[in-house]
């Protein structure tokens, strides 16, 4: 599976019997600041400012064992207000407790009554913190408090204990004892000023070592519990968990800091991970409710994190196992985590990056797979699970089209690379001619730019609205009527050819024949002789070029009203693309002049037949160069047949629809150049809100290839006033007051600062009236004629500012 | 073999979870899981490093580039909870704006188009999304859809401001536009949301990927009468969602089903080409021929650590 893959991109192995625990809670009636378990991890106390209990710790749950609390109220006093608890190494009934008053309780639970309390140790002058025995000597509780000393107790006798550091300075956050395998008399205290003091438990007058560890109070601190490694991790306000090493080299100097670590918040706590070197749990101070576990070599995200709690979590302790750990909140909860239900934050994110820019380039970010940079580095041993989540890192590459590799060789390698929508629309001429010698350009610029589909659509706009057409349009519009009646043979035909090689051709020509001749027995006499010739010649052509004509090409996906339309005008079109294109001429000699009509074909009016045939002719010699469909070559006579039909035809509807089909393939760029080109022609026909749509879209695209100048020209030339505001919008030009810079933001000719006119003569020191001109450089100027005259013979500023002055 | 022209060196010491080319495709941001993000100039086939920008708390997620007319502006989220947009003043990035009222990592941001003013949405893992709008006097509105995805909220994508829909709508008050945004999440749903008389919401609901939406892009329209979405998830596949303009109903088409999960969806800026990043560092573009069937176009990758270097699951 290979959603596994990354779901379950266990960076740990989780063993089996970690299944011997199990995720379980246990709500209090307030806020927890504490909890110790003893040895046998079969208790557990709680402990806030309004709980102190003692909990059954069983495989399947927590149940309540001693509330230690219980009793009459007046009894209880400030010292059941707990801020952290310990539970003595050796013997089960012994708990210490730190009260916010300030002194230090020992519960005996073997206590008769109700009342557990063996000892009070007042001591401190203000909230105590920190309790905690030494791991092996039993008898040495160490407190700290927020008076700043830290005391060690020895609970053998009533009033025995060292201080540590001064009453009165930085409180101190917490305490702790090095494990005794590493530093036997050594215990690190975290201050409120962001210090860290060691001491050795046998000297009080001095500390061992003190270093700045954080900017802002230091919150926690632990030692690290594995044998030989002298490390000390901190916490700060400052959102870092800090690795020190430190190992005794010289005891004044700051220890090399090792490793470091943010969170998003203040943390609150930390604990190191049992049996995992580089593992170290935090729970925040505020907003944050996980508990997370990190690795150090990962700093910036959390190996696991761990949710259950409603509010800050504010101890943790870890079982022996290391896949399972209790936690007490602010909420209440008491809650065993176990590693397998860890939400593991890496495994979520995501792993690859991409973006396309306009011009079609892809950049790409991805995770760079790990076993890959192992082996580059020869190690064949295969990397542990825990070791990948630490070797994260991505590569990021841009993509440029030309180098893609083509899946499909059929489709446009080139499909991304917009170089041609600049190309074309730089070229597109969009004003400044007559409507139909703009349709002629704008298809040759479609062509050149291997646009063929557009192509023929601008060249058959020219043809509609050439003048003549539409003056006579009785006459001339007829093959449209035609056209529509023979839709379904023509589409037919396209089909087989776009389709598969001619296999039916021959036998669709003969119908199609049949078909002409019965529809024209007598106009088309002229044509029809060499037609059938034609044909045969024509039918290997057909083969050659069929593949390069798909039949999606011919608008496979349109509905029937354009591929008319596109059908039956290209041929009337393509007499004069050629004549246009001035292609060699080999033997052929036109027998019209067609020349000095660009756009207008008055021959084919007048006579019909001998346009035809002219037509014929024209294809004959144009289809290789301009790859035609072969099936256009049909077509003119077709056109001829019902000259006589009544209907004049109005083909702005079909023009809309096509405008519009052009835009639903995406092809902003034609809709709005043709709707501009056509103008009010074909406006009525679109609703508005299309066109607007349109022209937003694109002018967008034109503003992510920085063609400002056809944008504008774009803008200009729409006749839909929300476009056209665009270019009425930040037209302000502001003056500058020659004395002080400023923009005259109230009136041209006051500046609000100097308290002065500025339209001043330079010369005359008059105010001018009429004609100012002045240098956009400095601001100095005046009258027209003065600054002339100066002008003239020197090149500096009248005013004498020492500009030179520059005047286009 | 794919050549590589720029094969871009962060230096991001953490992995990059985005990349996003500006506008004009010349500037490059990235962001990573170490807290940073840096700006590259892309363009004339080089890369150099603009700046590198420090503010977040924690991995930063992904990023968005506002429309060039409100300036360079940059917005990034992170697992700090916050969204933080960076604006370029005289040469030089700072910090605009802090956005900091999630209750967890917020995991998607995006610019709305700027046809609605500086706005901003993002999701959140807190399973809400906020929509987040320059005011103009430099201060900031935000509106918050609170539960959009139980879990959580993966990815955000804003309709184009021209969607064909808007127009249906507004038969006959054309100049009211109406924002529309989609959300992915850990509920494997696609949410589609709409703004109503300034408040947030849903209306439509996509249901279709049985894991984690990972991701969802809007198409730009660009001129096209129907709405397209494309949604990404761990599912392993890739779903496009259209829309006719004309009707509420939803079309629902699996473009691919992948071998890995997929990370990332993205069009192209003219809408018809959709590029897929999957977990297998492939990058494949995809494009709707003419019958409607989506066909992979083009495969691109770096060639590094594919098939066959998984690491084993369990």
């Amino acid at each position: 599976m290979h959603i596994s893959n990354v779901s379950k991109m266990v960076h740990d192995k989780v063993t089996n019997n970690s299944s011997q625990f199990q995720a379980m809670k246990y709500k209090c009636e307030g806020a927890l600041k504490a909890l110790a378990v003893n040895k046998d991890y079969s208790q557990v106390i709680v402990a806030g400012l309004t709980v102190f209990k003692i909990l059954h710790l069983k495989e399947d749950g927590f149940s309540e064992n001693i509330n230690l609390r219980s009793g009459k109220h007046r009894n209880i006093n400030l010292n059941f207000s707990t801020a952290d608890v310990a539970w003595h190494p050796s013997d089960e009934n012994i708990i210490a407790s730190a009260s916010t008053n300030g002194s230090v309780v020992i519960w005996n639970l073997n206590m008769l009554g109700k009342s557990k309390q063996d000892k009070i140790l007042t001591k401190h002058d203000r909230s105590a913190t920190r309790v905690l025995y030494h791991d092996s000597e039993h008898n040495q509780l160490l407190s700290a408090s927020q008076d700043g000393v830290v005391m060690i107790h020895d609970t053998r006798t009533e009033n025995s204990c060292i201080k540590f550091g001064v009453a009165g300075n930085d409180c101190v956050r917490d305490a702790q004892f090095c494990p005794s395998n590493i530093g036997y008399f050594t215990f690190a205290a975290a201050y409120e000023n962001g210090c860290v003091q060691t001491w050795d438990m046998r000297w009080s007058d001095k500390c061992e070592r003190q270093f700045m560890a954080h900017n802002g109070p230091v919150t926690s601190l632990d030692w690290h519990p594995a044998d030989k490694t002298w490390w000390l991790a901190t916490s700060g306000r400052d959102r870092t968990i800090k690795v020190w090493d430190m190992v005794r080299v010289s005891s004044s100097a700051h220890p090399p800091s090792l490793y470091s670590i943010t969170n998003i918040v203040a943390v609150a706590c930390i604990k190191w991970r049992p049996t995992r070197k580089t593992h170290i749990s935090s729970c925040s101070m505020v907003v944050d409710h996980c508990v997370n576990v990190w690795d150090l070599n990962r700093p910036y995200i959390p190996f696991a994190a761990f949710d259950g709690h409603l509010d800050v979590a504010t101890s943790i302790v870890w079982r022996e196992d290391c896949h399972a750990f209790l936690s007490c909140g602010k909420d209440g909860y008491v809650i065993q985590h176990i590693f397998n239900d860890a939400r593991r934050p890496a495994d979520h994110v995501n792993l690859a990056g991409i973006d396309l820019s306009a011009s079609g380039d892809i950049g790409h970010a991805f995770c760079e797979k790990k076993e890959q940079t192992s082996s580059s580095l020869g190690r064949s041993k295969k990397v542990s699970r825990s070791r990948q989540f630490t070797q994260a890192s991505s590569a990021l590459c841009v993509f440029f089209q030309s180098h893609f590799d083509s899946v499909d060789s059929d489709v446009d390698n080139d499909v991304m690379m917009l170089q041609w929508f600049v190309d074309i629309a730089r070229s597109y001429k969009l004003e400044g001619s007559s409507l139909v010698d703009m349709c002629w350009h704008n298809g040759d610029v479609a062509y050149h730019f291997n646009k063929p589909q557009v192509a023929q659509f601008w060249r058959m706009l020219a043809v509609t609205y050439t003048p003549c057409l539409s003056s006579q349009s009785g006459t001339t519009h007829n093959p449209v009527s035609l056209g529509m009646s023979n839709t379904l043979s023509d589409k037919q035909d396209q089909a087989e050819i776009g389709g598969k090689p001619v296999a039916k051709r021959s036998k669709e020509k003969e119908k199609r024949k049949g078909n002409s001749r019965t529809l024209n027995p007598a106009d088309a006499t002229s044509g029809s002789a060499e037609d059938s010739s034609e044909h045969d010649g024509e039918s290997s052509e057909v083969e050659r070029i069929a593949p390069e004509w798909n039949a999606p090409f011919l608008f496979g996906d349109g509905d029937g009203g354009e591929e008319d339309l596109e059908e039956i005008y290209t041929p009337a079109a393509n007499p004069f693309d050629w004549t246009l294109q001035r292609l060699p001429s080999e033997g052929f000699q036109p027998r019209h002049e067609l020349n000095p009509m660009i756009g207008a074909h008055p021959h084919m009016i007048e006579d019909p037949n001998t346009a035809i045939a002219s037509v014929m002719d024209t294809l004959r010699h144009v289809e290789p160069e301009v790859h035609l469909p072969p099936i256009q070559s049909y077509e003119p006579t077709l056109v001829v047949t019902q000259l006589h039909s009544p209907e004049p035809h109005d083909f702005s509807p079909s023009i809309a629809e096509m405008i519009c089909s052009l835009a639903d393939q995406g092809d902003v760029q034609s809709a709005v150049s043709m709707l501009i080109v056509l103008g009010e022609n074909i406006r009525p026909y679109i609703d508005e809100a299309f066109q607007e749509c349109w022209f937003f879209s694109y002018i967008d695209l034109l503003a992510r290839f920085e063609l400002w100048s056809v944008s504008n020209t774009v803008i200009k030339q729409s006749r839909l006033l929300g476009v056209r505001s665009m270019n009425q919008v930040s037209t302000v030009y502001h003056t500058q007051c020659p004395k002080c810079s400023k923009a005259c933001e109230r009136a041209p000719w006051l500046c609000d600062k100097c308290k002065q006119v500025t339209n001043i003569c330079s010369i005359c020191h008059q105010p001018v009236h009429g004609l100012m001109s002045w240098c956009q450089g400095c601001g100095h100027g005046g009258h027209m004629e003065h600054m002339q005259e100066w002008l003239e013979i020197n090149p500096k500023c009248p005013a004498g500012c020492g500009h030179l002055c520059e005047y286009s | 073999m794919v050549s590589v022209i720029n094969s871009v060196d962060t230096a991001h010491e953490d992995m990059i979870h985005d990349a996003q080319l500006d506008y004009y495709g010349t500037k490059l941001a990235t962001c990573s899981s170490d807290r940073s993000i840096k700006l590259f100039d892309v363009s004339n086939g080089q890369q150099t490093l603009i700046t590198h920008l420090w503010g977040h708390e924690g991995p930063v997620w992904q990023l968005t580039w506002a429309h060039p007319m409100f300036g360079n502006m940059l917005a990034s989220c992170g697992y700090d909870r916050k969204v933080i947009i960076w604006k370029e003043t005289n040469g030089t990035w700072g910090k605009l704006y802090e956005y900091a009222h999630h209750d967890s990592s917020v995991n998607s941001v995006s610019f709305a188009p700027h046809e609605y003013g500086l706005v901003l949405a993002c999701g959140s893992s807190d399973g809400s999304i906020s929509i987040i709008s320059s005011t103009g006097d430099g201060s900031w509105d935000t509106k918050k859809i609170s539960n959009a995805h139980t879990i959580g909220c993966n990815a955000v994508s804003w309709a184009p401001a021209t969607a064909p829909n808007a127009l249906y709508d507004q038969q006959n008050g054309q100049q009211q536009v109406v924002k529309r945004l989609v959300s992915g999440g850990c509920d494997f749903l696609v949410k589609i949301w709409i703004e109503d008389n300034g408040q947030w919401i849903e209306e439509q609901k996509l249901e279709g990927h049985s894991d984690w939406v990972r991701d969802v892009a809007w198409a730009p329209s660009i001129g096209l009468a129907k709405s397209v979405i494309a949604s990404c998830s761990q599912d392993c596949r890739v779903i496009i969602w259209s829309n006719d303009g004309m009707s509420a109903q939803w079309d629902r088409k699996t473009l691919n089903k992948f071998d890995d999960v997929v990370w990332h969806v993205s069009w192209s800026t003219t809408g018809n080409i959709l590029a897929v990043s999957g977990g297998d560092n492939k990058v494949t573009l995809w494009k709707e021929s003419l019958e409607g069937q989506w066909v992979c176009i083009s495969e691109v990758n770096k060639g590094q650590g594919q098939i066959g270097d998984r690491p084993n699951s369990g």
